[in-house]
């Protein structure tokens, strides 16, 4: 009996303490998010481009996602083939555009618009892993699951070709 | 010795039955008879709970919205509205979908027929090129609309991707002499009402929902449904939508009888001039064909069937019957002077 109040004490003692923890912690990473970009993040709070910034990645499985590992060495035969999923089967240009500006012929039929991926500071903040997770489970919003379409080696390669998309000289910028 | 006979004969005779038993099983194993609209397949002669396969095939094809309009719309079946499908309660349904591998979309089918996730839609996103499958048991009888249901799901309907699936009570329905299909959808248009040469979708005039065009089989076989005086007419009429509920009507005729929303097995509706079909529903309406004459069915809110295309003809022949109908000579337009 004495054991058993002795050990509730100890709880009721120990949650404020976690409590404590938890928010510094939280605070800190906060901290450390907003020092990450802070000039970028303050142009872009005011900038139409500022919704590029937030992950459509569900929050308990952002680290985890975050942590993927890219399978696909992005080189001139996956990017090709990337392509050619990309304006194929994949049907993305349909509504992220050719040069994946956003601007496909489907595109005025959604609302949030699809993403274009040549925004920069998107390129910068969405790592592999989220593009990855995206491609594969979609979203509430218009962006369709193609975990059932695609392999994920074909989805590696089309993250792969995004990131080309991003880039002015890149490989998807290239006329054919 | 006659004993043994007896029994031989009897083993024997069980033998047969048995095999004739699973012989009839087998032959309800059957691949599903598709229409293109206004064809409707044949009754179905069997018990349910066969084990039926239907093969669909969604494409990308240009077609005639209208004189001189050109559109290109999504299909099943590269008809508009898709095939028309034909089973029973209690049947077994293998459903293979099929993406072609022209087509720039992925495409899907949610039938409403359905009992289960999506109505078949999250098992059958199918990219260009692709096929997917599913199962499902027909648990409720009824006509029932079948749509594609793809991001952005307005657009993929808007573009034509429907049709009806008809899910036959156990006994059947009553007989008549003919069965027609019959879908409506609304459609929109960059280029105003009658604006000719290839036309794009219009995505703001569908969410305002102001369709440019009003059809029924927008891209069926043109030509009219037929009948002959004394004979009893099936309408299975759908509608796609994606906006308009029609006020179904067929001039110079009165339904009969009216399974209101497609409710099979409910009492149905006697002597009814106009029935509300909504988008993702469907109607069926019987009426005897009395008097010869070109009976026009429309959407009785009537621009959209004057207006934007609405419109469809049930031609019916036969010996005038002036103890129903005749005109009356009262002279020429002056006659009252
Ligand atoms: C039918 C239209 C459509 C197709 C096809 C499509 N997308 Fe999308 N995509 C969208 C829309 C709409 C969004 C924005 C969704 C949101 O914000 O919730 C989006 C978002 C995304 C994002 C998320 C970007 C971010 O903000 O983090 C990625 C990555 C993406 N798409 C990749 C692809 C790839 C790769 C393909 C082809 C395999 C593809 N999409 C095909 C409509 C589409
Ligand atoms: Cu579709």
């Amino acid at each position: 009996m004495k054991n058993l109040k002795t050990s509730l004490v100890m709880v009721v003692l120990l949650i404020p303490l976690y409590l404590v923890f938890t928010m510094l912690n939280g605070s800190a990473a906060q901290a450390d998010s907003d020092n990450h970009e802070s000039a970028e993040h303050m142009a872009l709070e005011s900038s139409p481009d500022h919704e590029a910034l937030e992950t459509k990645v569900p929050s308990g499985k952002l680290a985890e996602v975050r942590a993927f590992k890219n399978l696909v060495a992005s080189d001139e035969k996956s990017l090709s083939e990337a392509k050619a999923i990309y304006g194929g089967k994949g049907t993305c240009f349909n509504c992220h555009g050719e040069k994946g500006m956003g601007d496909g012929e489907l595109a005025s039929s959604f609302d949030p618009k699809p993403r274009n991926f040549t925004i920069p500071v998107w390129q910068k903040v969405r790592t592999d892993g989220e593009i990855f997770w995206i491609i594969t489970n979609g979203t509430e919003s218009g962006m369709p699951p193609f975990g059932d379409m695609l392999s994920d080696e074909e989805k590696w390669g089309l993250v792969n070709y995004i990131r080309e998309l991003g880039k002015t000289g890149g490989v998807a910028n290239k006329s054919n | 010795m006659n004993r043994k006979i007896r029994l031989g004969i009897l083993f024997l005779t069980g033998l047969f039955v048995s095999f004739a038993i699973s012989n009839i099983s087998n032959a309800a194993d059957e691949v599903a008879k598709l229409t293109t609209a206004p064809e409707v397949p044949p009754a179905l002669s069997r018990a349910g709970g066969a084990n039926v396969t239907v093969e669909l095939e969604t494409s990308e094809k240009k077609g005639t919205l209208a004189d001189g309009v050109e559109y290109t719309f999504w299909t099943f079946g590269d008809t508009v509205p898709g095939p028309f499908i034909r089973v029973k309660a209690g049947d077994n349904v293998t459903f293979n979908l099929k993406n072609s591998g022209t087509s720039k979309n992925i495409h899907s089918i949610d039938l409403h027929a359905v009992t289960g996730q999506g109505g078949g839609a999250k098992a059958t996103q199918t990219p260009p090129g692709g096929k997917t499958a599913f199962f499902f048991k027909a648990l409720n009888p009824g006509i029932y609309v079948y749509h594609c249901a793809t991001a952005h799901i307005p657009t993929h309907i808007a573009n034509g991707m429907y049709g009806l699936i008809l899910v036959e009570p156990e006994k059947g329905l009553p007989k008549v002499d003919r069965e027609y299909y019959v879908f409506q959808g609304d459609y929109y248009t960059k280029g105003k009402t009658g604006e000719k040469g290839a036309q794009a979708f219009d995505v703001e005039k569908m969410r305002a929902e102001q369709p440019t065009y009003v059809k029924f089989n927008a891209m069926a076989t043109p030509g009219n449904l037929k009948a002959n005086v004394g004979e009893t007419v099936r309408l299975y009429v759908g509608n796609g939508g994606p906006n308009l509920t029609s006020a179904f009507h067929v001039i110079g005729e009165i339904f009969d009888t009216v399974y209101q929303q497609g409710a099979v097995g409910s009492e149905p509706a006697k002597n009814v001039q106009t029935t509300l079909i909504p988008p993702g529903g469907a109607a069926i309406v019987e009426f005897k064909v009395d008097v010869p004459a070109a009976y026009i069915l429309v959407d009785h809110a009537i621009s959209r069937a004057i207006d934007k295309g609405a419109v469809g003809i049930l031609e019916v022949t036969g010996a005038e019957v002036p103890q129903i109908f005749k005109p009356l000579k009262v002279g020429g337009a002056d006659a009252g002077h």
